[in-house]
């Protein structure tokens, strides 16, 4: 039986470090710094554990920025490139390297996911006159995508320099 | 935001690099746009709303300063490269 926590199932079977990777956002080491956390040992398998530390490791995952709440925070931090239209914003809309790598040849992992966040994104059709009038006459957002609503450019502009 | 942001960034102690536009209080005023060739120029928050003219090495493309783009460089929404497009005769 795969235990479920936070709608991810767990197969019985596997090592707890191994089984916690399964959650979008949680890697080899963040899983490693879990158990450590809750004293689990290397060898540990998901049905060894008891209920009272299902619980404290699925307490200690609702605080984290995991799953779709992080899926969320990087197509929110791509789309910002995006709309404000910007040389990074373009790559991702081609589906080209953002950071400057060759695309003569390679570029295989940028074709493969660069833009699968801005799918239901229309492109610009001038982009590089970006004012906040054409912006939203131009670019149809569906409703479904929350805007940059949560991003204050200013605050964190101030926080870093003054 | 990414780690990586605010561990490779600039010295806080600098502070964000900029360049002294002469006639920012004018352009503010008659909505004239900045013709400039300062590409690494920071925005700041007082420039939103203003018309630039950033080069791209070859013209000056317009930019309208938005909120959002505060804390970018003016360099970034002047693309500098054209998108490749095949001709088929050379003298066209």
């Amino acid at each position: 039986m795969p235990v479920l926590l936070l709608g991810v199932s767990l197969p019985d079977k596997k090592l707890v470090r191994i089984a916690l990777t399964y959650f979008y956002g949680i890697g080899h080491n963040t899983a490693q710094k879990l158990c450590s956390k809750f004293s689990i040992h290397n060898t540990c398998r998901i049905s060894d554990l008891s209920e009272s530390q299902l619980n404290a490791i699925s307490l200690e995952l609702n605080n984290m920025t995991i799953e779709s709440d992080l899926r969320r925070q990087v197509k929110n931090n791509i789309l910002h490139h995006r709309v404000i239209g910007n040389y990074k914003g373009k790559r991702h809309a081609m589906g080209y390297p953002v950071r400057g790598q060759r695309t003569r040849t390679n570029a295989k992992t940028a074709k493969k996911l660069n833009g699968k966040w801005l799918r239901n994104f229309t492109t610009l059709t001038n982009p590089t006159i970006t004012s906040s009038t054409s912006l939203s006459s131009n670019v149809f957002i569906k409703p479904s995508i929350p805007l940059m609503t949560h991003f204050k450019p200013f605050e964190r502009f101030f926080s870093r320099f003054f | 935001m990414q780690p990586t942001l605010s561990l490779l960034s600039r010295s806080v102690w600098k502070g964000p690099f900029f360049v002294k536009f002469p006639g920012l209080r004018q352009a503010q005023a008659n909505n004239i746009p900045i013709k400039t060739q300062a590409r690494s120029c920071t925005i700041l928050p007082t420039f939103v709303g203003l018309k630039f003219l950033v080069h791209n090495g070859k013209d000056y493309v317009p930019v309208t300063i938005t909120e959002e783009m505060v804390g970018h460089k003016l360099g970034e929404f002047s693309p500098t490269r054209k998108k490749f497009t095949f001709r088929k005769t050379k003298n066209k």
